[in-house]
């Protein structure tokens, strides 16, 4: 008999769900493993609850008849990506270049955990960059 | 953008996750069409228009003189 997920009943708010809720449960693990000083423990109920959401993300579309996602939910992705980079980039821009100015001048001193932040915002914008010019070359 | 998706729906019986199945998307997406919150691609729209027999223009109006 060949028998499809589909067939048993798994719709698009179930798939939402359990993946959620894998997301929380690794998180809380996670959190959990830290505050009881039992971080391998932790990490490793991260890892499995993550891996296993990720293995259903990109799984279970392949294996079921139902439609768990389409266009609206890419239309949607996109507008949080866009709206995302825009206050991410606004912030960085409006901020950052004052912060090198008030640093140099001995004015403020840049922390090394904010020098951590001002290198993530900056691979992620040449990440982004990365990304767009892929995009170009593939449209 | 103004449509009549849902009365065009109605006429025919059938529920959203019928319509859904049909034109290959979910019944949330056709829930938020018909609720006027989701304007669909070309390619959605054509499909809708294919599937209840009509021009793209029966189905959706864009109200460009209310611009």
């Amino acid at each position: 008999m060949n028998t499809t997920l589909g067939s048993v009943g798994i719709d698009k708010r179930a798939y939402e769900r359990i993946t959620w809720i894998l997301v929380a449960f690794g998180c809380l693990g996670l959190w959990l493993g830290m505050y009881l000083d039992a971080q391998l423990v932790g990490t490793i109920t991260y890892l499995v609850a993550v891996w296993t959401m990720m293995g259903i993300v990109f799984g279970l579309p392949r294996v079921t008849e139902t439609k768990l996602s389409d266009e609206r939910d890419e239309a949607y992705h996109n507008r949080a990506s866009g709206l995302m980079f825009s206050i991410t980039a606004i912030v960085t821009i409006s901020v950052v270049p004052a912060l090198y100015v008030l640093d140099a001048g001995g004015y403020f001193t840049i922390t090394s955990t904010m020098w951590g932040g001002i290198y993530v915002l900056s691979a992620l914008a040449l990440l982004y960059g990365l990304c767009y010019g892929i995009v170009l070359w593939r449209n | 953008m103004d449509n009549q998706v849902t009365k065009r729906r109605e006429e025919r019986e059938l529920s959203q996750g019928e319509l859904a199945e049909a034109v290959g998307v979910t019944r949330q997406t056709i829930n938020s069409i018909e609720r006027e919150r989701y304007d669909p691609s070309l390619e959605l729209a054509f499909k809708l228009a294919a599937y209840f027999d009509c021009r793209v223009d029966d189905l959706f109006d864009p109200d460009l003189d209310g611009e």
